[in-house]
This record gives structure tokens, C-alpha cells and sequence, in this order.
């Protein structure tokens, strides 16, 4: 056997020599194995409710749809999803189409719809109005709409799924029991669900009455309700209530500076925000496969797919190679630099804000970081204020592409500030075309 | 329980079940944390980055596509953590330096052929981090070039030529010591 197998073999039956967990590491991650399927639970149902109450707005969209949009162009473009709500019922929807998110939501409800539910006066995009489901009265109705893109991570089967034919009705609804949770067990709800495809999206609609079992005028209503969804395939289809922050034009002839509120994900019951930099490295000539680079990310996603939906903003500086990533994913999906921008900020998280914040690291500790992900939690509250301020090479604007606003003009150096919306500074970043960066945080943040 | 495929363990998970959660984490826990462990050569770094790995894996149940493999994935999540551990440590640059052992020490019936997987093992621990990291991942964990420059966030052609550059390394201490 010649020594190069023989070094194979070896290499390869090596990995027996590895050592095995001790007890105490098992006890621990079996706790959190625990934790971490109990706490997801919930998620599942919302989640199913959510894209429940898509694929009957979608229903309902495809059918108003078809009045709105010309036939023979409903699979095409990007599609926007929302009810037209009934008198005295209200209707909320997500922003975005469903060509650049996980998934578009709308909900419906002949109630208000609880602050907690809303995010920037529109349908949080988790999906279920849990704190409005909770207080629903015996006579109130929610139905939550949703529709998301079949090449996405859907769990329930969208292979499996009917095509839907519009327009929808109660009639198409069935008990949701298959996944065995009542939302509200001390008080059951009515809980209904009707799944498809329409046009290659899988919709999901959930229909939520006050009681378990509704009366034929309550269905009725529901009825008439589903109706009113509509798809429509403009680009600004199914646009929030409070509208995104609007495309941005520069402060200044090479120079951008913005200021935005954004809103962090609720993980484990903490509003928290990642503050993370990292210096530039693989510089080849004038470009870098990793620019210097300074993100404020929050954890929305949970998929590789759709992994750079969990940054808010980010910035860069010197030119990105081809190779250069925004996120990088175990599956190997990247996110290139030279598409998704070397400034950006997350137009379905962030609005534009009219606070002011001082570009300081005042009261912040920190220094110069290496070429590897230095990254700080922070928790933020409901809101933060973050604000940019980049020289570029060129001048330029921010422009729309797949739920952010960026410009993919090289920059040549980056300030990122992050505040609370009081005003106390959490974290401070900056990038320069050298490759070096520099990352200062609050004493209240602590590293991830 | 504990007879069934994880399919079924997968689904009852969903639903609730506690006792699916266990079968599947005891059945692949183990693997999860020696994937951790094959990276970061470290107990600390492999505890957290396994740890890291079972609750972001559990907590990501109901978006798994129970028609594939449970274990691939839990054991991809895992090395992922774990090259993020190094990454945050910095300790890529550090562990050159280090005294990193990987075997146990338990002598087998075959222990002249033990002390020879004892001396590979320990001849890829004094690897460089960069190197050993790279041989780790394809030789130990069977992740192929693409999957090893997914992980890393590096192009092919560096993790090829870095994988050969520590075969030479290791070829070269190996043969010193008449192990090969």
C-alpha cells in the first residue's frame, strides 16, 4: 500500500481517537434540547396560522385579484396580498410581495387589532395576533392570510396541497386540529384553515372565531370577509400601513447619511439586536472577498434561504470582489456584496426617522477588531434608532432591491451609530477601505 | 420510542412529545458535540458550539423537511457553530501554538494500531488551525471541498490547496516518525 492510501486510511480512522461529551454538557444540551421544542411550539402554530391565513387571503386575493389585474398576467411579476375589508372590520398586511419575503401576510379582523400585533401600523409579519386572539370576544372574527413562494422552507407540504380555485369561502375552511393546539384552551377559539396553491404560491389562511363553535352569522361574516382578499401584482401591492422608508436620495454629493427606526425580533422575550464588525481580508488588487464590514442584525429568518432578512442594516467599505458575501450559510448560500449592496437597510424593519443621533462612541468601550465576526448582543427595547453615515466613491442613492434599500457604489469609509430611542447610544461602528474596523459597545451589551 | 426512524420522531417532536425530543437528542448528541469537538479541539468551545447546535436545531424543528436526514443537518449546524466558536475566540491563530490532544486514552485490542491512530490524531492536532480545521472537515466529518469552502466562507481552489499543503505537513511528520 503506498504511504499516500495509507495516510488516507489513517486520516480517516482517526476520528475514532475523538473524545466523547461529558455528563454534565449532555445534561445541559439535553435541557435545552427541551426548552428549545417547547418554546417553538407556539411558533408552530402561529406560523401555521399565519400562512393558513395566506393561503385563504391569497384565495381571497386570487379572486378579487382576477377584477383587479388583467387576466394572464397573475403568475407573473411580483404578487401583493390584502383584504378589502368589510364595513367595520380592519384589515392590516405586511409590507413587501411575496417575490422578496418569506412569506406576506394580511389579517382581517372585525376587532382592532392589539398594538402588540402591529409593527409600524402593520400586520407584525410573524403571522399570528396572538395578544388580539387572546382577548377575542365570543363574537369577533381574525383572519390571518398568508403566501409564501413554494422554492421557500415550507414545512407543511406545500407538494401535497390542492390548487385553490377562487374565489374562497367558508366552505373551503376545515377544523384546524391536525397539529392538536388550542390557542386559548381556559377559552377555546374557533379555529379554521384552509391550505392550497395559487398560481405556484402556497397559501395559508386561518380563520379565528370567539367561540368554538360559531354561529351561522359569524360564518356569514367570515364568509363575506374571505372575499375580500386581494392579490394584486404591482410592485407596491400589499403595502404596509405606514409606509416604508421612501427611496433615498443622497445628504450630499458622496455622502450618505440616514437615520431609521427599526424593530428588533422578539427572541425569548428580549427585544435584542446583534452589533457586529469585522476587518477587511482576502483583498485581491483593489477588491476584498470579505470588505471591512459592520452590521446591526436581529433574528427573524431561521432559514439559510432568507438568512440576510435578519440584517437591519449594513455597511461596508472598499470595493467587494465577486466572492464577497453579505451572510454566509452553512449551505452555501451566499448573499453577494456586488447585489445586495455595500450599504443597505432593511426597508420591512426599518423606517426612516426623523430622531437625531450623534455619530459618538462617547460612553462606549471597544477598539479595532479582527477579520472575524466580533459580534455583541443588545437589548434594544421595542424600537432603536440606527443611523448611517458613508463617504462613496460616487455619488449616489439607495434604491430598492429584495426588501432593502442599498446602493452597491464601493464606499470608502462608514460610520453605523445604534441608540436606544432615547437617545442612549448601545453601539458604535466603523469601516475604512484599508480593511480596518473598529467596534464599540455599550457596558449593558455583552458578546454572542 | 426509541425503535422509531426519525421521521416519526420528528413529527411526535411537534406535537409535543417529550420523550420524541429525548430519543432524538440522545441519538444524536453525541455525534453533534465530537463535530464540535473535531473543529475547535477544545471541550469549552465543543460544549458551547454543540449546545449552540441542539437548541437552534430544536428550536427549528417545525421548518425541517423531515424527508431528509435529521443527523447531516444537526451535525452541518454543529460544525457551523463550532467554526464560528473559533472565529469569535480568535483562536485560529492561538491554537498553532497549543498543546491540543484528540484522542482518549483507552488502548484497544489492536494497540500498535491504536498508537499509529494516536500519533495521526496527534500529528493533525499540532496542525495549524487553518490546516487542521480543513482535514477535520473532510476527513473526519466527510464534507467534500465545496461544503468545506461553504463553511469557511473560503474560495475551492484555498481550501484545496490548503487540505494538500496539510497533508504534506502531516506526511512529512508522520514519516519521521515511521508511521507511514
Amino acid at each position: 500500500m503506498s504511504s499516500e492510501r495509507e495516510l488516507e486510511r489513517l486520516l480517516g480512522e482517526a476520528r475514532e481517537t475523538l473524545p466523547r461529551p461529558d455528563g454534565d454538557s449532555t445534561a445541559q444540551a439535553r435541557e435545552l434540547a427541551l426548552a428549545a421544542a417547547r418554546r417553538r411550539r407556539p411558533r408552530l402554530v402561529r406560523k401555521a396560522v399565519l400562512l393558513g391565513a395566506v393561503v385563504v387571503a391569497v384565495a381571497l386575493a386570487v379572486g378579487i385579484g382576477a377584477l383587479v389585474a388583467p387576466s394572464g398576467t397573475a403568475s407573473r411579476g411580483p404578487i401583493g396580498l390584502g383584504f378589502l375589508p368589510e364595513p367595520g372590520w380592519f384589515a392590516f398586511q405586511t409590507g413587501g410581495e411575496s417575490g422578496e419575503l418569506f412569506q406576506t401576510v394580511a389579517v382581517a379582523a372585525n376587532v382592532a387589532l392589539d398594538r402588540e400585533d402591529q409593527v409600524a401600523g402593520a400586520a407584525d409579519p410573524s403571522g399570528l395576533p396572538y395578544a388580539t386572539l387572546l382577548k377575542l370576544p365570543s363574537d369577533g372574527i381574525v383572519i390571518v392570510a398568508s403566501f409564501t413562494r413554494p422554492n421557500q422552507p415550507v414545512i407543511f407540504g406545500a407538494q401535497t396541497v390542492p390548487e385553490l380555485e377562487l374565489p374562497l369561502g367558508i366552505r373551503d375552511a376545515t377544523p384546524y386540529i391536525q397539529y392538536g393546539t388550542q390557542l386559548r384552551p381556559e377559552q377555546p377559539l374557533g379555529q379554521y384553515e384552509i391550505r392550497g396553491m395559487f398560481k405556484h404560491h402556497y397559501v395559508n389562511v386561518h380563520i379565528y372565531f370567539g367561540t368554538p363553535e360559531p354561529s351561522a352569522s359569524l360564518l356569514a361574516q367570515a364568509h363575506r370577509q374571505l372575499a375580500g382578499v386581494v392579490i394584486r401584482r404591482t410592485s407596491r401591492a400589499a403595502e404596509p400601513a405606514s409606509k416604508p422608508a421612501s427611496a433615498a436620495s443622497t445628504s450630499a454629493p458622496g455622502v450618505i447619511d440616514r437615520t431609521v427606526t427599526c424593530v428588533p425580533a422578539l427572541v425569548g422575550g428580549v427585544r435584542q439586536i446583534d452589533t457586529l464588525a469585522r476587518a477587511g481580508s482576502g483583498r485581491r488588487g483593489s477588491s476584498w472577498d470579505s470588505p471591512a464590514f459592520a452590521a446591526i442584525r436581529t433574528t427573524i429568518s431561521g432559514s439559510a434561504a432568507t438568512a440576510v432578512d435578519d440584517s437591519l442594516v449594513w455597511v461596508t467599505a472598499g470595493a467587494p470582489s465577486a466572492e464577497a458575501t453579505v451572510v454566509s450559510t452553512l449551505v452555501g448560500i451566499t448573499f453577494p456584496m456586488r447585489s445586495w449592496g455595500t450599504i443597505a437597510v432593511s426597508r420591512r424593519q426599518c423606517r426612516t426617522s426623523s430622531k437625531r443621533i450623534p455619530l459618538t462612541k462617547k460612553g462606549l468601550s471597544g477598539g479595532a477588531v479582527g477579520p472575524f465576526d466580533d459580534q455583541w448582543d443588545c437589548a434594544g427595547g421595542r424600537r432603536v434608532v440606527v443611523r448611517v453615515r458613508a463617504v462613496v466613491e460616487t455619488k449616489t442613492a439607495l434604491n430598492s432591491y429584495r426588501g432593502f434599500l442599498r446602493t452597491t457604489v464601493p464606499v470608502k469609509s462608514a460610520k453605523l451609530v445604534v441608540a436606544t430611542q432615547s437617545g442612549k447610544t448601545l453601539s458604535y461602528a466603523e469601516v475604512f477601505e484599508s480593511g480596518k474596523s473598529r467596534l464599540f459597545v455599550a457596558p449593558s451589551c455583552f458578546p454572542d | 420510542m426509541r425503535r422509531r426512524p426519525d421521521t416519526e420522531l420528528i413529527v411526535l417532536a411537534r406535537k409535543g412529545s417529550d420523550e420524541a425530543v429525548e430519543v432524538l437528542f440522545e441519538r444524536y448528541w453525541p455525534h453533534a458535540w465530537r463535530s464540535a469537538y473535531a473543529v475547535t479541539a477544545d471541550r469549552g468551545l465543543a460544549d458551547d458550539a454543540a449546545q449552540e447546535a441542539i437548541e437552534k436545531a430544536f428550536s427549528a424543528l417545525e421548518r425541517f423537511d423531515e424527508t431528509r436526514p435529521f443527523g447531516p443537518w444537526l451535525k452541518r449546524i454543529a460544525i457551523n457553530r463550532a467554526v464560528d466558536q473559533l472565529r469569535r475566540r480568535r483562536r485560529v491563530e492561538v491554537l498553532h501554538d497549543e498543546e491540543t490532544t484528540f484522542h482518549t486514552w483507552e488502548i484497544g485490542e489492536q494497540a500498535d494500531e491504536d498508537l499509529r491512530l494516536w500519533a495521526v490524531a496527534d500529528s493533525v492536532a499540532a496542525l495549524g488551525a487553518g490546516k487542521r480545521v480543513v482535514i477535520v472537515l473532510h476527513y473526519w466529518l466527510d464534507l467534500p471541498l465545496d461544503e468545506i469552502a461553504g463553511v469557511l466562507g473560503l474560495p475551492v481552489g484555498t481550501v484545496a490547496s490548503r487540505l494538500a499543503r496539510a497533508k504534506d505537513e502531516l506526511r512529512a511528520v508522520l514519516e519521521e516518525q515511521h508511521v507511514v
